[in-house]
């Protein structure tokens, strides 16, 4: 049954075989390795066979030889149908128009509405979305894909606190919440500060409560730096020593001189991954795992490349069609193998111990000074035992209990 | 020419096994005929073809051909009798 598989897409036909005993013909034909299925005995001198619509002429052939009367009844198949198409050219071209001017206008922005701000913001709001192509009448290709849109909305209008954007059909709808400013109104706690490590004081900032250390002390995690009470004689009675006890919630910085220990390693040997601007674009069709080339066959080949891919859907109107358009982005790039000095290294190693340890501690912390203790070179690296002494805010709350 | 009759005669050793027509009946509504056959009269309730080893007649009803091709033929309709008329 292999052999007539592909009849609908080759395209097959019917014939009519007239003569006596069209057996004999059947026979030839078999010998002659044209397939024939479907055959129908209308009398005893008329057989009706489908056979491939490339076998037709070879039949025909064998029936003037042999002297049968070989009738096309019947063409079918995709061939058939667009032969059909083709013969009526107006419906065809009319039939493609219509598939074209449906495919365009269902890719059109027909409306853009923003929903949830102010006028203010809106225009706002409305020119950054033209700017990323989003406005009556601008076609869907053109357009980012909407999380781009949404970050590059939030990026440039500080104002806003949130953006969705979303495209129903040829529509877009962007929904947004403006920032409201809130009143600071949170409260501190009854609290004394203490050392959150250890330290020397160098600068005091106390917004409030009793210092009880001084510049140049050394202190330990959890000293009491800033007092969150204050006692205070009684002065009408100056005899007995009756003192009241305020409880003041310590507020304020305390910057002290700290310092870490750190072990760090770099490489002599780097490798480098750098694109070139250079760059070729294709574009495929994908439906579901099948990928088909559309545009962008003969490129050059790079030795090593870094690919990107971009996948579009298609639609027509709000219906999504069951492929999607995918941009391939081929970038040239080029690897470089660089070796560097040990004092190279050597830096790369102190800078990479500094970023780490910044990342690691408050914005305010800046670094003083630092030592190396102790560096080896071994398997092509520079490992390093960095002292790092640090100017930070020391200063931490702690709940006053009794 | 002693090489040449020779492997005449081995290839015609060596081919003559496969040759032997294979008929597979599928239920009674089905029927495969394999390898070399020739197709002598055909009807609606009577197909009669000529094989290897004899004639062979297939007596049913509502039969068709559903394919013919070479070393293969395939019957449809209800098939009551296969008859085996002389080897």
């Amino acid at each position: 049954m292999k052999r007539i598989q592909g009849k609908q897409i080759v395209g097959h036909v019917s014939l009519r075989i007239d003569g006596k005993h069209p057996e004999f013909f059947l026979q030839r034909c078999v010998q002659a390795k044209i397939p024939m299925w479907n055959i129908k005995k209308i009398s005893n001198t008329t057989y009706i066979i489908h056979v491939y619509r490339g076998h037709r002429s070879r039949v025909q052939r064998l029936g003037e030889q042999l002297d049968y009367d070989v009738t096309v009844l019947k063409e079918m198949g995709l061939i058939a149908l667009i032969k059909k198409l083709f013969q009526r050219r107006e419906l065809f071209v009319a039939t493609i128009l219509a598939i074209l001017f449906l495919f365009v206008l269902s890719n059109i922005v027909w409306d853009v509405k923003i929903q949830g701000v102010s006028t203010e913001l809106e225009e706002k709001i409305n020119e950054q979305l033209v700017s990323n192509n989003i406005y009556r009448g601008s076609f869907l290709f053109q357009i980012d894909t909407v999380n781009e849109i949404e970050n590059n909305i939030l990026n440039d209008i500080p104002e806003l606190l949130y953006i969705s954007l979303e495209r129903r059909g040829t529509v877009y709808v962007a929904e947004a919440i403006e920032k409201t400013i809130v009143e600071k109104d949170s409260p501190l706690q009854n609290q004394h500060l203490i050392a959150a490590k250890n330290g020397v004081i160098q600068k005091m900032f106390i917004k409030k409560g009793i210092p009880v250390v001084q510049l140049n002390d050394v202190v330990r995690a959890g000293d009491i730096l800033v007092s969150g009470t204050y006692e205070k004689n009684d002065e009408n009675d100056e005899d007995t020593e009756k003192k009241e006890r305020t409880i003041i919630s310590a507020d304020g910085e305390v910057y002290a001189t700290t310092w870490y220990e750190i072990e760090v390693s770099s490489s002599l040997l780097l490798h480098e991954e750098k694109v070139s601007g250079e760059k070729q674009e294709k574009l495929h069709v994908k439906i579901d795992k099948l990928t088909v080339p559309l545009w962008g066959f003969h490129h050059k080949q790079y030795d090593e490349s870094v690919k990107l891919y971009s996948e579009q859907p298609v639609y027509v109107f709000k219906w999504k069609l069951p492929f999607t358009l995918l941009y391939e982005t081929v970038y040239n790039k080029d690897t470089l193998t660089h070796i560097r000095t040990i004092e190279e290294a050597r830096e790369m190693a102190i800078e990479q111990a500094k970023k780490q340890l910044l990342h690691k501690l408050d914005q305010n912390a800046k670094i003083e000074k630092y030592y190396v203790l102790h560096e080896t070179v071994e398997s092509g690296k520079v490992k390093l035992y960095l002292y790092v002494t640090v100017l930070e805010n020391i200063a931490k709350g702690k709940a006053i209990t009794d | 020419m002693n090489e040449k009759k020779s492997s005449k005669r081995e290839r015609s050793f060596i081919y003559k096994p496969f040759i032997v027509p294979t008929i597979t009946i599928a239920q009674n509504n089905k029927i495969t005929i394999e390898q070399a056959y020739q197709l002598l009269s055909y009807s609606t309730d009577e197909v009669t073809f000529e094989s290897e080893s004899g004639t062979v007649q297939v007596i049913g009803e509502a039969l068709t051909i559903t394919l013919l091709y070479e070393e293969q033929m395939v019957m449809e309709g209800v098939i009551r009798e296969v008859r085996f008329l002389s080897s």
